[in-house]
């Protein structure tokens, strides 16, 4: 059991890594105590920098560098793995920093999709399904299980977000994925039509023949032939990337 | 494993590792923060790794002198990567990383101190026997003690005699320190109980003011660290694993192959005198 004095000078000292300000420890070898805030901080500093170089790009250095340091002095970081401590930074912002997130209505949707990118690249491996074959329209198809749709509000996947403005404000859909083999992750932008048909098939295995009527329906399509031929080449593209199978 | 000269395994320069046409070390070291429940391309590297070499691992999160609880469920999975890899040593560092439910990801200085001796030495054992072997701590290099009711070796010793854990010879921190804070450092090498060296870490490290060295592996290792590192062999009466600590600044492979083959020869050097001295 440590001693009350023991255990003060360990959370003071752990207090000015996280807060800058400077504690009174007994002991410390004068001018000594800041190296460890610099070596502290500056773990802190490059692990959200190289996760969010677009969030980071999108803000001013000012907005960044106080974004940084409010959230090491306010937010206890909960992973052990520092790579993937960068993630709490979101709920962080939008529970902290309304002001910015006003400023930039995309900021929280460009940290989810940077935070994706560092996700889907990094995450364990999951299993995939057999490989297909059989009838492109009769047999059901599988999505790669290391893939999702993102529905976006802004077009963070086609447009340089420093160039993004409240007027392109809308509804877009964008798959991310991990592609097999290279393990690149790659994104992917996509109509409405399509991301319905993709979530489709995620909630489960589906054959197109029974997905096509359902379709019909959902988006008031008349000339079936077309749609058809739409999809097909969707769907090479799909097949080419690894994403179905 | 008891011998070898091996590095940290790191992804800046990981793919040299497996041609073995510049860079060939006896085994890698891993910190299995980096690499748990980790897959794609990282996964694949790490089993060619794997296929490859020994690997032993050196955490960072374990916090062993922390007043926190510890993160049992994260040192399940430390566990379990020990079995999956079949990793002969697991090393960790004396010092704290995490406090108030925060982890600050560096590694900061405890009181030496009593009642700190007696929480960390009883938090070894704990994780020695969730482990089912011993820990390998770490002596680490600080800039400042703090709040210490006794001195360094003495708090090193009373720990590792409480908890019976190994010690992670780290020579280039005992040379930092002893710069750092004004002590000999072969004196401070010949008062710890050196039957329980397991592992030895050699590293570079950089002079950033006349009174103060930062450790930051970024840097080729110094003579003076060299010749400490023959000393202090030649102290033990056996033989244990060397690693090379690169982190930052990354030379051309064919430097750090150069360092490794000095290392090596310092070692069979001083080790063979022993044995021809033992017959």
């Amino acid at each position: 059991m440590l001693k009350p004095e023991t255990l003060s000078q360990q959370q003071k000292l752990a207090d000015f890594c996280r807060s800058n300000v400077e504690p009174e420890l007994i002991g410390t070898t004068d001018g000594r105590l800041k190296n460890y805030r610099r070596l502290v901080f500056s773990v802190v500093q490059d692990a959200l920098g190289s996760s969010y170089p677009l969030s980071k790009n999108l803000l001013s250095t000012k907005e960044w560098d106080e974004l940084c340091f409010n959230f090491f002095r306010d937010h206890r970081c909960q992973n052990p793995q520092v790579w993937r401590m960068p993630f709490e930074l979101i709920d962080f912002t939008e529970s902290t920093h309304s002001s910015l997130c006003e400023k930039y209505p995309w900021l929280l949707e460009l940290m989810i999709f940077e935070w994706k990118e560092v996700e889907y690249y990094m995450m364990a491996d999951l299993t995939f399904p057999i490989e297909r074959s059989g009838d492109f329209w009769e047999d059901p198809w599988r999505l790669n299980p290391e893939m999702e749709i993102m529905a976006l509000s802004y077009p963070l996947h086609m447009k340089n977000a420093r160039f993004i403005s409240r007027t392109d404000v809308g509804s877009y859909f964008c798959i991310i994925f991990r592609q097999p083999g290279t393990f690149k992750v790659k994104f992917m932008n996509v109509s409405p039509f399509f991301a319905w048909l993709i979530e489709s098939m995620r909630l489960e295995p589906s054959k197109l023949r029974d997905l096509v009527p359902v379709m019909e329906s959902q988006f008031n399509l008349t000339d079936i032939p077309a749609v058809k031929e739409r999809i097909r080449p969707f769907f090479e593209k799909l097949l080419n990337e690894g994403m179905i199978h | 494993m008891n011998d070898g000269v091996g590095i940290g395994f790191r992804k800046d320069f990981g793919s040299a590792f497996f041609d073995q046409s510049v860079i060939k070390p006896d085994f890698v070291e891993l910190a299995p923060e980096n690499w748990i429940d980790v897959g794609g391309y990282w996964k694949k590297q790490l089993d060619k790794v794997a296929e490859q070499y020994p690997i032993l691992l050196h955490g960072l999160s374990l916090s062993i002198g922390s007043p926190d609880p510890i993160d049992w469920k994260f040192l399940g999975k430390i566990k379990s990567f020990i079995e999956e890899w079949n990793v002969p040593i697991y090393s960790e560092h004396l010092s704290y990383s995490k406090c108030d439910n925060a982890h600050l990801y560096d590694l900061l200085p405890i009181p030496f101190r009593e009642d700190a001796v007696k929480h960390i030495s009883q938090r070894i054992k704990e994780v020695q026997d969730f482990l089912g072997h011993k820990l390998v701590i770490e002596i680490v290099s600080y800039y400042t003690p703090v709040a210490a009711e006794m001195t360094e070796v003495q708090f090193i010793n009373a720990i590792q005699s409480e908890s019976d854990c190994e010690l992670l010879f780290d020579i280039n921190n005992i040379y930092v320190n002893g710069f750092n804070h004004g002590y000999n450092p072969k004196e401070f090498i010949e008062q710890l109980d050196l039957s329980r060296v397991r592992y030895i870490h050699m590293a570079g490290h950089e002079k950033i003011s006349d009174d103060l060295i930062i450790d930051t592996h970024g840097q080729p290792i110094i003579d003076p660290v060299y010749d400490l590192f023959e000393f202090a062999i030649g102290k033990l009466d056996h033989q244990v694993p060397i690693l090379l600590e690169r982190d930052f600044n990354i030379p051309e492979m064919g430097e750090l192959q150069t360092e490794l083959e000095r290392l090596k020869s310092i070692s069979k050097r001083a080790w063979k005198h022993e044995h021809h001295a033992e017959a």
